[in-house]
């Protein structure tokens, strides 16, 4: 596919950082930062401003890292927020298994102080997000990887076996387990249930 | 509710490209009636998709900030050093907490240690999986084209919505405010240009002999050049002036790397994966250690230690994302 690869206009940029520029490092960084900055906030939540930021910066650093490996079988901006979805959750997990009393998540989204303002539309979809953030923590690692790429990231089967390693065989059992558990999380929670209009 | 268990992925992946065909919507739509988790995923997509791409006031100055830190603990050059058309607007130096500097020091030292193992180590298990597990797909959405002329940073789900979501731009029209400074915070210090030369010289004037770090950044630099022997020369330098310091015990592990995978020297390597593993700290890259001693032992035909090595992995580390490839090779051994 060379054509569509050399239309990615950061590609040449991140084969530079890899060999060592350290202006085009400094541009890939630039360049991605605000793409990261709202993805893994995207997967914190809200109310996680710190953690936002390091975050965003352990992304950066771990893409840096890895752009040798980087083959150009995506754009670099794909790279690098897939790069971040597995260093947010990870995160989200670390953070969990050191404050177990984390509340943001587990907080109904009804009662939350911003839920006031909030559309009818725009409270389903957060309640929606809630969900799946607080599933990320509870998931097997594997499959919390697996679900994020999926749902957060929009990734394909294939993107997905891609960025883990794993067989596609691998990905669609471990998405089949996770999506039991969210089929779990939806049934025992009516407000859920609610918004996807399904029986319980 | 009916219980579903076979989800139609590729159908929900047509979905995602816009391909989906009239008669597969229809099954789509028939499937998710009946199956909540994949309608919880069909809204749920769109409703991550609407929150990565929504920007927030202050957004861009945040972006900024987290940027330069991130540059000045990557030694990546500052802003000043790109042409005006690539800056984004000054934010003013990175000052961040102590806490956080530390972090970054950190994960810097992971992100050199994960280059250094060209790909192999997975940083904090954060990392890209190996290249040779990679087989991407040819037709990945992500490889679509976009414009060369505004480089986006958008991911290609951005993208394809790219014409009701303006992707975010290296090339902001205007600077915003500058960011206040927080209290009694000198900001990090830049990175200097690493360039490590032997010491030999008793010239006064001569620069010092280079520390741990510039040292590992050395060898890893002359390792991404394939200078093997320019490498193994470097970190063999460190870990005899440096002994014991993070550093020297993450070369004890890239040096290993280099020997097993570049030089052909499997029973160095394996010393030194044990000497690492020996060393009973706990380090970071303990799993790291365990696939090379693993690997190298396999390169030595000892199956039984093999065998042994890639247990203990999966049992300290049931994560990893070798543990595939742990279980390929236990089923392969005798």
């Amino acid at each position: 596919m060379p054509t569509v690869m050399s239309a990615d206009p950061w590609k040449q940029v991140a084969n530079q950082a890899a060999l060592g520029d350290r202006v085009a490092a400094r541009r890939l960084i630039d360049g991605v930062s605000p793409t990261l900055l709202r993805l893994v906030r995207t997967i914190l939540g809200p109310g996680r401003r710190a953690d936002v930021e390091d975050v965003t910066q352990e992304s950066l650093l771990q893409l840096l890292g890895a752009l040798e490996s980087f083959r150009g079988d995506c754009t670099v901006a794909h790279f690098a927020c897939r790069i971040a979805v597995r260093t947010a959750v990870r995160a989200r997990r670390r953070r969990q298994t050191r404050d177990a009393a984390t509340t943001a998540d587990s907080v109904a989204v009804d009662e939350s102080p911003a839920a006031g303002g909030m559309a009818d539309d725009e409270l389903a979809a957060e309640r929606r997000r809630a969900a799946l953030r607080a599933l990320l923590d509870e998931l097997p690692e594997a499959q919390a990887q697996t679900l994020a790429l999926r749902i957060v990231l929009g990734c394909s089967m294939a993107e997905v076996a891609e960025t883990t390693g794993a067989p596609l065989n691998t990905v669609r059992s471990r998405l089949r387990l996770a999506k039991e558990a969210l089929r779990r999380r939806i049934l025992e929670d009516p407000a859920l249930a609610a918004v996807l209009e399904v029986d319980q | 509710m009916t219980r579903v268990d076979l989800h139609p992925e590729e159908l929900l992946d047509a979905e995602r490209r816009g391909e989906l065909a009239p008669a597969e919507r229809v099954r789509l739509d028939a499937h998710a009636a009946a199956c909540a988790a994949c309608a919880f995923e069909r809204a749920a997509s769109a409703d991550f998709e609407a929150e990565r791409l929504r920007e927030r006031p202050g957004d861009e100055v945040l972006a900024g900030r987290i940027a330069e830190a991130t540059a000045q603990a990557a030694g990546a050059a500052p802003l000043e050093a790109l042409a005006p058309e690539h800056r984004r607007p000054h934010v003013g130096p990175a000052r961040l907490p102590w806490s956080r500097r530390l972090l970054v020091a950190a994960v810097m030292l992971c992100a050199t240690a994960a280059a250094a193992l060209g790909g192999f180590y997975v940083a904090g298990r954060l990392q890209p999986q190996e290249p040779e597990t990679v087989a991407p797909p040819s037709s990945s959405p992500a490889a679509r084209p976009s414009s060369p002329e505004a480089p986006p940073p958008a991911e290609a789900p951005a993208a394809r919505h790219a014409a009701t979501h303006p992707a975010a731009s290296e090339t902001p029209p205007a600077a915003p405010p500058d960011e206040p400074a927080p209290p009694a915070v000198a900001p990090a210090a830049p990175e200097p240009q690493r360039r490590v030369r032997p010491a030999a010289s008793a010239d006064p004037a001569a620069p010092p002999p280079p520390g741990a770090a510039e040292l590992l950044a050395a060898a890893t630099a002359a390792r991404r050049r394939a200078d093997w022997p320019g490498a193994l020369e470097l970190f063999r330098e460190l870990r005899r002036r440096f002994t014991g310091t993070r550093e020297e015990l993450v070369a004890r592990v890239t040096e290993g790397r280099l020997l097993l995978e570049q030089l052909g020297d499997p029973s160095g390597a394996l010393a030194l994966f044990d000497s690492y593993l020996a060393a009973g700290h706990g380090g970071t890259l303990a799993e790291e250690a365990l696939v090379g001693r693993a690997l190298a032992l396999g390169r030595l035909g000892r199956a039984d230690d093999e065998r042994a090595t890639w247990r203990t992995l999966l049992r300290e580390f049931p994560t990893s994302a070798h543990a595939e490839r742990a279980r390929a090779r236990l089923e392969e051994l005798p």
